[in-house]
């Protein structure tokens, strides 16, 4: 049993740290996001943030629901 | 083998909307008003998810007839928030209304929105010969002095980054790469070729 739930935990673990990935670190959250690329068909970024630690990062999920209704739409 | 702009990818949708619209000079001042409102609504968000809600948006706006739209009321306004299958967004809405009120104004003023838009490229399309998508820009000079003076006009949501955008699907520039099929075919419509 224990080791059925020591082997849950790494999995969890695993998981959060792939979620994690992506992500800014913590020290680089005080950021600048714009419009980035181009807009209309042939776009292909949407949006796109500048961290803290001065890495640009694209984000085109967040604003589609932020700013443009996509989250009902 | 047909050789087309990658940016279509396999999308039925999107392949027939590259190969039978975009690019293609677009000199109707309605026409024109109906696609500046729809690259409006796209802010942040993909062409394709606009493309695939077209009907619903034409169905939605009364055709995106700037006479009906300018005449939209609250009411209205709260239908169109109900409604799934369109972007809801009161910004783009309430935008969208206030932009027809906008193109009467300037009908009204004598101003013709097509000539007003065509006189930013000298009237003509403006034939690019790109080789990449690498350098097709996001905007020009040409799209930032004409969404300067859109906004001049009382016009929202027309960005220089939108207009040009705008400009590529209405046919004022040609950005389709010179290796893709529709490259000449576009050239081809223009008045002075």
């Amino acid at each position: 049993m224990k080791r059925v739930l020591k082997l849950a935990a790494l999995g969890a673990c695993c998981l959060a740290l792939c979620a994690c990935a992506n992500r800014p670190p913590a020290h680089a959250l005080d950021r600048t996001c714009e419009m980035g690329g181009r807009h209309g068909a042939t776009g292909v970024l949407e949006y796109q943030c500048v961290d803290g630690d001065g890495v640009i990062r694209e984000r085109p999920q967040p604003i589609h629901r932020v700013i443009s209704g996509g989250r009902n739409g | 083998m047909i050789h087309r702009c990658p940016w279509p990818g396999e999308d039925p949708l999107y392949i027939a909307y590259h190969d039978t619209e975009w690019g293609v000079p677009e000199r109707d001042s309605e026409a024109l008003f109906a696609k500046l409102i729809l690259d409006g609504f796209q802010a942040g968000l993909s062409w394709i998810t606009i493309l695939r809600k077209r009907e619903n948006f034409l169905e939605a706006f009364d055709g995106f007839k700037p006479e009906t739209l300018a005449r939209y009321s609250e009411a209205d306004i709260e239908r169109l928030l109900g409604n799934a299958g369109i972007i809801r967004s009161r910004a783009k809405i309430e935008a969208a209304i206030g932009n027809a009120k906008a193109w009467l104004a300037m009908r009204e003023g004598g101003q013709d929105f097509s000539d007003f838009l065509w006189d930013f490229v000298d009237g003509e399309p403006v034939q690019n010969r790109f080789a990449s998508m690498k350098d097709v820009p996001a905007e020009t000079q040409a799209s930032q002095a004409m969404s300067k003076a859109l906004k001049k006009e009382g016009f929202k949501f027309c960005g220089p980054v939108i207009v040009y955008a705008f400009m590529q699907a209405t046919g004022m520039v040609n950005d389709h790469l010179v290796t893709c099929f529709r490259h000449d075919e576009v050239k081809a419509l223009s008045r002075s070729s």
